[in-house]
């Protein structure tokens, strides 16, 4: 005998199957899609042949072959598919009528009163967080973690510039970039110690000879397609400005900063 | 001066039903793992250990209590008890150990990668708000513990099972507001300090999203057809300024509510997109939906069989 309070046609268990199934649907169309729709695309806008806005997402057909591109976005549809994945899994489960009753909570008319240490320690850490962050801004300084968020507080100028590192190779000079040489932190490590160690000849010589260290033995291991380098070399990179960024791949100005290690004090054959 | 007591204790203390910090604690849980898990290669907490000695820079209570930077070995292993006790407390699973755990590993794994020369201010919040969970009852509905609770069958389990309104359940949310206002208006109060109003009136917003062509990669070239216009990038650095600044307003009132925090989630998607920086605070602006609202919503418009089911259960 059927539960007299169903409505007859009712099931409780739709929802939740309207949900697996719209998930899956959702799942089946975002793959193929990723799969069939979008990797032509992106080779025809690669090839500048597709609409505008499209052409222009790719800016760095330069350097980059468009394997690399088909491989990010394979990298974002699959990480898209899995969140919609969870995200459809958590909603079928969160609209069982069985999970509802294990987790409804129950509100009797008073609410629980908070005893009075419970309140003071919740004061505590109110005033901790409050008069923590507050120092840190009206001070101008941060004490982790807890800051004055300075980040694009200075002005910026028409003239741009950044401190990079280039790898040394018997062919020349490669630009190194790219995040992938030096994670997980990033080469801002690397132009950060430069511009404050260059009187501490120790420290920095130590920071620089531990980097190409590093970058080696991560070359080694296969952690990054990078070349083998003799030397680091630091440049202090400066651009004017322009409007469309013409001139991205053509500094105004290229300063060697230092290189490490220097020529003199290389091994010999080096 | 009673009413303005009044007024403050209940701000923090106003009783709640405890589904909204049940749900803050599992899309903050799950969306800190998401990023330390998936997102960010400087999560990769095992290979801070091969970072040159002479990086080390230690924050304030590294150098205090003398931690190293340790081994690979047991950087990876911290690494995963760390996202082990966010996913569990994300689940409400040994909700109270769990959140603790996620606190303790996360001031040193979060504090580590502070500790050569550069800071990285979307972890700093995290930090705060896993010592606010850390110190809440979150785990008190939505969550295995109290289902668990719930199953044991003694008079001690339905006593468990049952939640009452709290003003347990307020003070949480309330402190991550106050601390999303302070982010945003310590930034707003930095900017005018450091460069007053020519950090709106001047080129500046345009040398900004130009600049991020040569130094980032953004996701879009949006920037740059909005650094051609003269008016558009002043504009955005008025809005910027107007809502960081502005940003403690919300905390007054629900209107005041609905016009700052969704224009300081756009302003940072637009921020990400038109220059291909910082990830937008995710984590802090899920604490600013009414979640118990919006279930209660939902629930009055299921199917009456789906509640007299759930209900009868």
């Amino acid at each position: 005998m059927g539960d007299p309070r169903r409505p007859a046609g009712a099931s409780s268990g739709r929802i939740s199957l309207v949900i697996a199934f719209g998930t899956a649907f959702v799942l089946l169309a975002w793959m193929g899609g990723a799969a069939f729709v979008v990797p032509p695309l992106i080779r025809s806008a690669y090839r500048a042949e597709s609409w505008p806005f499209l052409n222009d997402l790719i800016s760095g057909r330069a350097t980059h072959p468009v394997e690399a591109y088909l491989a990010a976005w394979r990298s974002v549809a699959m990480r898209t598919a899995a969140l919609v994945l969870v995200c459809g899994a958590a909603a079928f489960v969160a609209a069982r009528p069985e999970v509802h009753a294990l987790l409804r909570p129950t509100l009797p008319e008073r609410a629980l009163p908070i005893g009075n240490w419970r309140r003071l320690g919740v004061y505590g850490l109110i005033a901790a967080v409050v008069v923590g962050s507050l120092a840190c801004i009206a001070l101008d300084t941060e004490a982790w973690p807890l800051s004055q968020y300075p980040m694009y507080s200075d002005m910026r100028q028409e003239e741009f510039h950044q401190t990079r590192v280039f790898g040394v190779t018997e062919f020349g000079e490669v630009d190194l970039s790219a995040a992938q040489y030096w994670r997980p932190y990033g080469r801002v490590h690397l132009g950060l110690a430069v511009e404050r160690w260059q009187a501490d000849a120790d420290r920095l010589e130590a920071a620089l000879s531990g980097a190409l260290s590093l970058y080696e033995s991560r070359r080694l291991l296969g952690r990054h397609d990078g070349p083998a380098v003799r030397s680091l070399r630091f440049y202090r990179l400066e651009w004017r400005l322009q409007p469309w960024v013409e001139n991205v791949d053509r500094p105004d100005q290229k300063e060697l900063i230092l290189e490490f290690p220097r020529e003199s004090r290389r091994a010999p054959g080096e | 001066m009673n009413r303005l007591t009044t007024r403050f204790a209940l701000f923090w203390f106003q009783p709640s039903a405890p589904t909204s910090l049940a749900v803050n604690r599992i899309l903050f849980y799950g969306i800190v793992l998401y990023y330390y898990g998936f997102v960010f290669s400087r999560a990769d907490f095992a290979a801070w250990a091969a970072f040159p000695d002479a990086f080390w820079d230690p924050i304030w209570y590294f150098r205090w209590l003398h931690l190293p930077a340790l081994s690979a070995g047991a950087l990876g292993v911290l690494a995963l008890v760390w996202k082990m006790s966010l996913a569990f407390s994300a689940l409400g699973l040994f909700t109270r150990a769990s959140s603790a755990v996620s606190l303790v590993l996360g001031a040193y794994l979060l504090g580590l990668m502070q500790c050569f020369g550069k800071t990285h201010h979307f972890d700093y919040p995290v930090l705060i708000v896993l010592g606010i969970l850390a110190l809440s009852r979150c785990g008190d509905a939505l969550s295995l513990d109290r289902a668990f609770r719930a199953r044991a069958g003694s008079a001690a389990g339905a006593a468990a099972a049952e939640v009452s309104p709290s003003g347990e359940y307020t003070w949480p949310i309330r402190l991550v507001w106050v601390l999303t206002a302070l982010v945003f208006f310590g930034a707003g109060v930095s900017k005018l300090r450091r460069s007053g109003l020519p950090w709106i009136l001047s080129e500046n917003m345009r040398y900004v999203l130009l600049s991020h062509h040569y130094s980032h990669e953004p996701p879009t070239t949006w920037g740059l057809y909005v650094a051609q216009t003269a008016w558009a990038p002043r504009l955005m650095g008025l809005l910027t300024i107007l809502l960081e600044v502005g940003a403690p307003l919300a905390l007054l009132g629900r209107t005041l509510r609905w016009i700052f925090i969704p224009g300081l989630l756009m302003m940072q998607i637009g921020i990400h997109l038109l220059t291909g920086a910082f990830e937008p605070f995710w984590y802090l602006y899920v604490f600013w939906v009414p979640w118990d609202r919006l279930a209660s919503f939902f629930k009055a418009r299921m199917p009456a069989g789906v509640t007299a089911r759930a209900a009868a259960a």
